[in-house]
């Protein structure tokens, strides 16, 4: 709670501003450099609570790995992450903040569900293991329990006959859904999604925006990068542009895909 | 042939088999092992110690499994170390297969989608259980064809071991050539022990990917 009221005393930009909602995701001074590139240049961000926001901009500009410093699958250089108020990945030291211990880590990135561009399901599990392997492995509840969520985010995402199919029998969009009853599983408290309809055609990529939108409308908090703009229009409450791996902009949708958004962005989004 | 000549015949022929028989799985099960352990030197240790491991594997590949015998027989009594010919020819044995089986189980390893470890990180899945659950399976999975058929190569192997008078198949058989039995009966014999045997391995091959073949 503390931390959201100094977020917005730090806010130096305006334009940066959000609407005033208790923040789930904040981002602070995060840099990333990689071999003295600079990939993430001090993004400061707040995420809104039960909201949607898709992060936009062309390829290269650090979305993705925004969104992979956000579960510390990236480490950043500087600066630091809060998911509903819990530094991520860091803990306080003596002399500043120091890194905590991988199984720490671990507890952490449980709390933040991640969907990938190429679905990364483990091929040897059915649809069914696939989604309990994580709850069982962190033995949150017994047995006949996780089975019986599982079976229930199975369905939910419009599965429910494929149980006991492995992830070579399914198509794209059904892995990819599949891919997010997993996410779901840890009953995160944020979703990020780094492209996960760029690998699909256009009737594969609807049915799995379809399970996103639901998603969104049921208040899940959602963080999507993406290039689907009417997605990013339709569902999102607000929009991110980064270029070059700095945050550009941060609008409502109707603000940015308007005639008074700025030159680059108008230009990007061809309006 | 009388009837004793024919147990006899028959007895030193299933003594050889048994002979045979045993350098082939002490081989393979020691050698699997081995393989094992240098895969995960290979996978998870320094630098230094992956290039030992990489030249290692170089030299038991590109040395003649009968060079490796002899060093292991002649050279071992020459340092003044008495060993039996079968526990030298299993060492040689050991020498090298451990190198073939540790590159189908590298190679194994590298066949695993790596998409997945970074799908067991962003879930929280301890390590252990993401190698034993998901890693390990797919593997096995991977090496079931070539490791069967490199056994079957080490059992054709084990004929060598007759140089050093390991009294196996070919060892047998050659007994029985100079004592002047007919060569071509003898060599035909010896040929379909070695075909029923690797059959057997085959089809072994064929019960584990058609179990496999399920997933």
């Amino acid at each position: 709670m503390t931390g959201i009221a100094k977020v917005s005393n730090i806010k130096a930009d305006d334009s940066l501003e959000l609407p005033k909602v208790e923040a789930m995701v904040e981002l602070r001074g995060l840099s990333l450099d990689i071999a003295g590139q600079s990939i993430l240049k001090n993004v400061d961000l707040s995420l809104p609570k039960g909201q949607t926001t898709a992060i936009i901009g062309p390829s290269g500009s650090g979305k993705t790995t925004l969104l992979r410093c956000i579960n510390y699958l990236a480490r950043p250089t500087a600066g630091e992450i809060r998911v509903d108020g819990q530094l991520i990945g860091q803990k306080p030291g003596k002399t500043g903040l120091r890194p905590v211990s991988e199984r720490v880590l671990r507890g952490h990135r449980r709390q933040t569900g991640m969907v990938f561009q190429q679905f990364n399901l483990f091929r040897n599990m059915t649809v069914l293991e696939n989604v309990m392997f994580a709850p069982l492995a962190s033995k949150q509840a017994s047995r006949a329990e996780i089975e019986q969520r599982a079976s229930r985010l199975i369905a939910r995402v419009g599965l429910a006959h494929k149980h006991d199919a492995y992830p070579s029998q399914l198509s794209g969009g059904q892995q990819q859904r599949i891919a997010i009853a997993r996410a779901l599983a840890m009953e995160p408290k944020v979703m990020l999604f780094d492209e996960a309809t760029s690998a699909l055609d256009p009737e594969l990529a609807r049915e799995v925006l379809e399970v996103m939108r639901e998603l969104a409308q049921e208040g899940m908090t959602m963080i999507v990068v993406t290039h689907e703009m009417g997605f990013a229009r339709e569902v999102a409450q607000q929009i991110v542009f980064m270029e070059q791996g700095a945050v550009i902009e941060v609008a409502a949708p109707d603000q940015l895909f308007s005639a008074s958004a700025p030159e680059r962005i108008r230009h990007f989004l061809k309006i | 042939m009388t009837i004793d000549s024919t147990i006899f015949f028959l007895s030193m022929f299933a003594k050889g088999t048994t002979n045979a028989l045993f350098l082939l799985v002490a081989t393979a099960l020691i050698a699997s092992m081995i393989a094992a352990v240098l895969t995960v030197l290979d996978v998870a240790a320094p630098r230094p110690v992956r290039w030992l491991v990489r030249c290692y594997s170089w030299l038991a590949q590109t040395t003649p499994p009968l060079i490796l015998l002899f060093v292991a027989f002649y050279g071992s009594s020459a340092l003044g170390w008495f060993i039996s010919p079968m526990a030298a020819a299993l060492c040689a044995f050991v020498f090298f297969a451990a190198a073939y089986y540790f590159e189908i189980l590298r190679a194994s390893f590298n066949g695993v989608p790596r998409d997945q470890f970074e799908a067991a990180r962003a879930l929280g899945i301890p390590p252990h259980r993401f190698v034993f659950k998901v890693v390990i399976p797919q593997m096995l999975k991977i090496a079931a064809a070539p490791y069967i058929g490199r056994t079957t190569v080490l059992l054709k192997e084990t004929s060598l071991a007759s140089a050093i008078s390991v009294p196996e198949i070919m060892n047998i058989t050659s007994g029985f050539v100079y004592s002047g039995s007919n060569p071509l009966l003898l060599i035909g014999v010896a040929g379909l022990i070695y075909i029923f045997l690797n059959l057997a391995l085959i089809s072994l091959e064929g019960r584990l990917s058609s179990r496999k073949a399920a997933q």
